[in-house]
């Protein structure tokens, strides 16, 4: 093994290692900026350096650029280094304005902890100093560029992880500034790991805006429920002394115990890495608006009567137990052991399997993974994309699953080929990051096999791994099942386009094998079958399509129960609302789209009297004579792994922890501490008989109105944020600039829609990424009812009449 | 038996002295309700807040008091100044500001630590109440006071004892000496001058001592 000398003593080192990573093994105490352990390699900011000795020659090299070769000499407290690492500091600190009571940095800025290791004590600059105006680039993100050393993690970190092209670096010097063109706003959803990314306070958080300071918080470790890719992140809440009757006490309730500050991405090499989206960080302050407080019971007269747990509880039972043929719709977003609390109230309780979490346009009798692979779930991983040579996404990972776009642009980057098929372009092949292969609207199967025949050359003997959403064509899944099941260097990834919906499938929340699914459930409700509904953390009006149909089924239902955590529509057709802890109230675990059983632990205190659902299952089990007696949902689980047999072997709950092994003393790689490790649970497929019907084609001709996701509007919880609403467009259109040309229609234009003989007033917004002829909405029903005439994703728009002028929406 | 009465003769010997000069002098016994002493410039009592001439908030938010505090009894929430209509000069300022009488050790750390000189001790010490919530005083309370002990007119305060007008933001003579070693570190810097020689240094130099007394008005 080669060696060098440092400090004095000699030190085996591996090839290519270098000298920072050798000296922080080690244990010296080397400060940086510029360089991040998951950033490459920049070595601009000069605070590395130390001093080196090679061929009888003496200098300053930094460490973080230099690779280490046999028979160096280092020392990282020598004279000259420590000299060096002073003048650095010193020059650093020139242009720095040193409002550190101000700065909401203070406290955890690498540059206040190096300076006060390293650096002068005081200054000998007797200039005046540079300025800049703070600048506003969105809703998250606030630059302070006065504060700004020019370290460049930022401008490396947009470019090279979150694929941005819209953040820029302007003049030289002193004069250096960041960020994106003028009155621009970042266009990027990974926008807000800036923040983390940023050793001092020149990049701070809207959200946590001068609210408290770095030592006061708690960081709570747990899992994002935003999305099925269950980032790892840490809470931020300000909860010093849980127990203390401090002067906190505001009539009787700690507003704090209520209130998350920020959340910040907590690293798993085999899922998020470090980075985290903005949907991720920044929609928590949902948790204090609009909540149900105590269970509510609807009288005769139809007013709400505000109750307690056990007359509520006791008054459900009763009507379930004379209930004939009960169901259950959710959708799942609530954890592992509710699910299975669920499950268990129905289907050994009640012996009714009347329980689906589907969409009822997706909810299917087959479902087509399963029908090819043997068990509904992806056979690849995350990880896998780092390794595919060909990448073929059906459908728009950005609004669905965001997370794994850093690896699909860093997949770009090697040179893996990426395809994305979908109706319109969406993130990654409007930048270039992928080759977009347009599909039909009605004829996406036609089009996705004419794809594949046609670039069969490029496909051959590659590893090919598909991305696919759940709620794309079940022709096109059956088609991608089979073929993974017959080719193992083929890889699936299903992106579940609801949270936990893996972790419901594995649990046995499902209408199998003689239940009702969710399209039949709601036939049922509407033809008086079905006589009491469970409405758990779904809104059915929003959320599904055909509206009328939804409507007419919670009316006709003598009984609707709805656990929800908020005052949204379908609780005026509910006879009782019971209140349910959201996803950061609440312990347990959560399964992502590839396997992975992850823990969540609670960060919150619930909110007034809500309680988390599996609970309020327990309650309904006992009362209905079954046997439940779980204490917590550490009991649940323990249940689950003896029922649920991928379980058996797992442990969640006993988090894992790793030390690493940088140094404590550097703030923003303090975050990077410790890992976090979770079980992983992988299925044995076993390929079944199949059998596929070839799909009519009912392609469309003239203007489609297109649903899609959206990363914001399209997510139950991250909608409701007031931070977020300047990227949410409510009440908006897209379509392209030529087909609104075409109709004489400006951006912004205020215009009614008729489908189907029902008028509409919405907003046009131009978006050149979609092609002539998609009238595309976007997100959760909540503003324009338009599932009143989507009965599936798309409709024929029959006219379009302009109204007034351009409002802005 | 003799040892034992000598003690007592003693102690009441002592007694006896005390009563004595009380009713001579009136030294040692106030008649509190009716009478109050006069405390030291230097008495450290309950909180108050302080505010620039125009009114608007001295304090900035950045919670280096409640950091500092020992016993928790200070609770701070930040947010951001308003534009339109400013409570301080910064760009943030303290939302909540509550101090916890029941907690307070009435050691003066905040005081010292505030880089705005917001915090100063008030000589109000007649805080007793049969009610908790009382000696809970948010913002509002923290200001009266500072009207009931300094009047309208912004009152500067350094650690703990009152500085003019003119001397604000000057160093004073402690911090000079301290910029002087380093000074001295910096002319003799790569002479074999350790870093940390101008600690022991400035501990070792009596003149230190002395002007440290001179601050302290001793």
């Amino acid at each position: 093994m080669p060696k060098i000398e440092l400090n004095g003593r000699e030190v085996e080192f591996r090839e290519g290692e270098t000298l920072l990573n050798i000296a922080w093994r080690e244990g010296e105490n080397v400060p940086v900026f510029c360089y991040h352990p998951k950033l490459p390699v920049f070595a601009g900011c000069r605070m590395c350096l130390v001093e080196v000795e090679m061929r009888g020659r003496k200098g300053l090299m930094p460490a973080c650029g230099t690779k280490a070769m046999d028979g160096m000499k280092v020392w990282t407290n020598s004279e000259a280094t420590k000299f060096a690492q002073h003048s650095v500091l010193e020059l650093l600190l020139l242009n720095h304005p040193l409002d550190c009571p101000n700065c909401d940095a203070g406290g955890e800025c690498d540059l206040q902890e190096i300076t006060f290791m390293h650096g002068p004590t005081r200054s000998r600059y007797k200039f005046p100093k540079r300025k800049f105006e703070i600048r506003d680039v969105g809703p998250f993100i606030d630059l302070y560029p006065t504060r700004c050393i020019q370290c460049y993690r930022c401008a490396t970190f947009y470019w090279t992880i979150g694929g941005g092209k819209d953040w820029a670096v302007f003049d030289r010097g002193w004069y250096t500034l960041f960020g994106p063109e003028k009155d621009k706003f970042l266009n990027n959803e990974f926008s807000g790991n800036l923040i983390e990314v940023c050793p001092l306070g020149a990049i701070t958080g809207k959200d946590y805006k001068f609210f408290t300071r770095p030592w006061e918080i708690e960081s709570v470790p747990t899992i994002s429920p935003e999305d099925s890719l269950g980032a790892n992140v840490y809470v931020d809440v300000r909860r010093r002394k849980p127990f203390s009757r401090g002067p906190f006490v505001k009539a009787g309730r700690r507003e704090d115990l209520h209130k998350i500050i920020r959340i910040n991405g907590r690293e798993n090499p085999d899922i998020n890495e470090f980075w985290i989206t903005d949907r991720d960080r920044f929609s928590h302050e949902y948790n204090n608006i609009n909540r149900v407080d105590y269970p509510h019971l609807k009288t005769e007269d139809g007013s709400w009567f505000k109750s307690n747990w056990n007359v509520a509880l006791d008054w459900i039972a009763t009507n379930l137990k004379k209930a004939k043929n009960p169901a259950i719709i959710s959708g799942a977003r609530g954890t592992n052991e509710s699910a299975y609390a669920a499950r268990k109230l129905f289907k050994e309780t009640l012996l009714i399997n009347n329980l689906d979490f589907r969409k009822p346009h997706l909810a299917l009798k087959n479902d087509p993974i399963k029908a090819t692979l043997g068990y509904s779930s992806s056979n690849g991983s995350v990880a896998d994309i780092d390794r595919a040579e060909v990448i073929i996404i059906v459908g728009d990972v950005r609004e669905t699953v965001p997370g794994i776009g850093i690896r699909l642009v860093r997949a770009s980057r090697r040179g893996a080929k990426l395809f994305v098929l979908n109706p319109y372009k969406e993130r990654y092949s409007y930048e270039g990051w992928a080759e977009w292969v347009p599909m039909r609207v009605g004829g996406e199967y036609k089009d996705f096999v004419s794809f594949l025949s046609d670039r069969k050359d490029e496909l051959m003997d590659k590893s090919v791994l598909f991305i696919i959403s759940d709620d794309s064509d079940p022709n096109i899944q059956s088609f991608i099942g089979r073929d993974v099941a017959l080719n193992e260097r083929h890889k699936l990834l299903l992106l579940r386009t609801l949270p936990n919906a893996q972790g419901f499938i594995d649990v046995g929340f499902s209408p199998e094998p003689d239940g009702l699914n969710t399209k039949e459930i709601l036939e049922g409700c509407r033809n008086g079958s079905i006589d009491f509904l469970i409405i758990w953390e779904v809104e059915p009006l929003w959320e599904y399509f055909d509206r009328e149909t939804v409507e007419e089924a919670l009316r006709n239902t003598p009984f609707v129960l709805v656990l929800t955590s908020f005052w949204d529509p379908s609780t005026e057709y509910a006879s009782a609302v019971l209140p349910i802890t959201t996803p950061y109230e609440e312990e347990g675990t959560r399964t992502n789209l590839e396997g992975y059983v992850q823990y969540c632990k609670d960060a919150l205190w619930p909110y007034e009297g809500s309680r988390p659902a599996w609970w309020i299952f327990k309650q309904l089990i006992i009362r209905l004579g079954g046997d439940a007696s779980w204490r917590s949902a550490k009991d649940v689980f323990s249940e689950i792994k003896d029922v649920i047999i991928p379980y058996k072997d797992l442990d969640p709950y006993d988090v894992k922890y790793e030390e690493r092994d940088f140094p404590d003393y550097i703030p923003t790689i303090r975050k990077l501490k410790r890992v976090f490790r979770s079980d992983k649970a992988r299925y044995e497929f076993v390929p079944e008989e199949f059998e596929i019907a070839p799909p009519e084609e009912r392609h469309i001709k003239g203007r489609i109105l297109y649903w899609s996701h959206h990363i914001y509007k399209g997510s139950y919880w991250a909608f409701r944020n007031p931070l977020q609403k300047p990227y949410i467009h409510d009440k908006t259109v897209f379509v392209s600039p030529e087909e609104g040309m075409k109709e004489g229609l400006k951006d912004g234009d205020r215009v009614i829609l008729k489908v189907k003989n029902m008028e509409f007033e919405v907003f046009i917004r131009y978006d050149e990424r979609i092609p002539a002829g998609l009238w595309v909405f976007k997100g959760l029903f909540y503003d324009v009812p338009l599932n009143k005439v989507l009965k599936e994703r798309y409709a024929e728009i029959e006219d379009v009449i302009p109204v007034g002028d351009a409002v802005k929406s | 038996m003799l040892e034992g009465l000598k003690a007592m003769l003693q102690g009441l010997i002592i007694t006896f002295k005390h009563f004595l000069l009380n009713i001579a002098t009136n030294r040692f016994t106030v008649q509190y309700p009716k009478k109050r002493r006069k405390l030291p410039d230097r008495a450290r009592w309950a909180l108050s807040l302080q505010w620039h001439e125009d009114l608007t908030e001295r304090c900035v938010g950045c919670q280096l008091c409640a950091a500092i505090c020992p016993s928790e009894a200070i609770y701070i929430e930040g947010a951001v100044n308003p534009l339109d209509s400013p409570v301080g000069k910064g760009e943030r300022y303290a939302m909540t500001w509550i101090w916890d009488a029941t907690r307070c050790l009435y050691c003066g750390f905040c005081v010292e630590a505030c880089p705005e000189e917001a915090i100063v001790m008030t000589k109000i010490y007649e805080m007793a109440t049969d009610r908790r919530e009382d000696l809970i005083w948010h913002k509002e309370r923290l200001y009266e006071a500072k009207k009931q002990q300094f009047g309208e007119k912004p009152t500067f305060a350094w650690m703990g004892f009152y500085r003019k007008r003119e001397e604000m933001g000057k160093p004073i003579e402690l911090a000079r000496i301290w910029h002087e070693q380093e000074e001295k570190y910096y002319k003799n810097r790569g002479k074999g001058f350790d870093m940390h020689d101008r600690y022991k240094r400035f501990l070792l130099d009596e003149r230190n001592i002395e002007v440290y007394k001179e601050d302290l008005g001793e």
